[in-house]
């Protein structure tokens, strides 16, 4: 059976809502915490080959990614590419450092599809902001051609505590 | 020498080399009290930095012995720190180790994969990585190494999954050789090398029961700063491992 382009697409979004809901179900009510938002800023490598484009000033929407993290260390990751995704962090390294892992729509310049991302990154400490830096894989299989896609992105940002 | 000094002499030698084994015996008694503080805190912390610790203290008495001249007393030291080091033995965190080869598959930022040769190497937290590919067209042959020294730390409790954090080194040579007479002027060869980070995740798959048979799936990001300017800027490069190795574990 053969999918159409858009219909893969529908798919990919209906098993990244599905994913996004079973964990939305399983978080507890946050407590002292309602949770942070990250914003960064940096060139994702989108699949073009040779290294990452980099615009000056950063005026790119490819360069930008919003993160949402629970009080219960899930997250929520939007951004044109790598793509978006919803996952758990890991903490590791007295809670300041992170691995995150999990699933969503993985976007680069040779297609879109579902996969899988993992991240490591840094916070430092701060009760409102805190300095943020994240590197993120994420491999997922491209919708029209059915061929692995793997982007990445380097980026620094801002931890907002909520 | 008078009959007076040579007869303090007879009494004074054998106090100063009682003195000295008195001394020795405070200095050994000294680092037992801090093997034994390390041995308790490797009790209830199970810390393997305590077990280090007792070890390096180990390695100072040996020392000492090598210093005495006293078979006798540095057979007896020999026995108490064979006595006294033995709980930590027993107590301190086995060191884990693993071997294995295997098959990886490269992307360099083409979403191309390349095949490539992987050995892997791992000891307790610390993992050693080593991939290697090429390719050679007509006149054209390319080398790659990568090899990324990091730390491990197991994520998802029991999982098997794993994520790591470290250093990447890699060396590129591509190397051109015309055979052809008329165009050995162009023959060329270049050794790039680079200094990144790497990160990912890896998952120990294999069941319990087959050890000390083991098995890994890795999925691997070396990332090189674009050069300095570029470095500062966030651009980068990369080389993506995916890679399945199959080898022997040491516990």
């Amino acid at each position: 059976m053969k999918w159409s382009r858009a219909e893969l697409c529908r798919i990919s979004i209906a098993l990244y809502m599905l994913f996004a809901g079973l964990f939305s179900l399983a978080l507890p009510t946050p407590s002292a915490f309602a949770g942070a938002l990250t914003l960064h800023v940096g060139p994702p490598g989108i699949g073009s080959g040779g290294a990452n484009p980099l615009s000056i000033p950063p005026v790119n929407i490819l360069e930008y990614e919003v993160e949402y993290i629970t009080s219960n260390d899930f997250e929520t990751c939007l951004s044109v590419s790598p793509g978006i995704f919803f996952g758990k962090r890991t903490r590791i390294l007295k809670g300041s450092t992170y691995v995150g892992l999990g699933g969503g729509i993985v976007i680069d310049t040779n297609g879109a599809g579902p996969g899988v991302y993992s991240s490591i990154g840094y916070n430092t400490s701060g009760s409102f902001i805190q300095f943020n830096m994240e590197v993120k894989q994420a491999i997922g299989i491209d919708s029209t051609s059915h061929k692995l896609i793997s982007p990445y992105a380097l980026r620094i940002g801002a931890t907002f505590i909520l | 020498m008078t009959a007076c000094q040579q007869s303090t002499k007879l009494v004074l030698q054998p106090m100063i080399g009682c003195r000295r084994i008195e001394t020795q015996l405070v200095a050994e008694f000294k680092i037992k009290i801090e093997v034994c503080i390390a041995v308790i805190d490797n009790l209830v912390h199970g810390e393997s930095l305590h077990g280090r610790f007792a070890r390096m203290q180990l390695l100072r008495i040996c020392r000492l012995n090598h210093r005495s001249h006293n078979l006798v007393l540095g057979l007896l030291i020999r026995v108490a720190a064979a006595l006294t080091f033995s709980p930590v033995f027993l107590a301190a965190p086995a060191l884990a180790a693993e071997f294995g080869i295997g098959y990886g598959a490269v992307d360099q930022g083409d979403d191309r994969l390349e095949p490539a040769a992987s050995v892997h190497a791992g000891l307790d937290n610390y993992v050693v990585n080593l991939y290697y590919y090429g390719r050679e067209f007509g006149p054209i042959r390319q080398d790659t190494y990568l090899i990324g020294v990091a730390h491990m730390w197991p994520i998802f409790g029991g999982s098997g999954l794993s994520a790591h954090f470290g250093v990447s080194l890699i060396d590129e040579r591509i190397r051109i050789k015309y055979i052809d007479s008329l165009y050995t002027a162009n023959n060329n060869a270049e050794n790039n090398f680079n200094v990144g980070i790497n990160f990912g995740v890896a998952w120990t798959f294999l069941p319990k029961g087959i050890a000390p048979l083991w098995a890994q799936v890795a999925w691997d990001s070396h990332i090189y700063a674009a050069g300095l300017e570029g470095g500062i800027l966030l651009s980068s490069g990369r080389k993506q491992v995916i890679s399945l190795a199959v080898g022997v574990e040491f516990k």
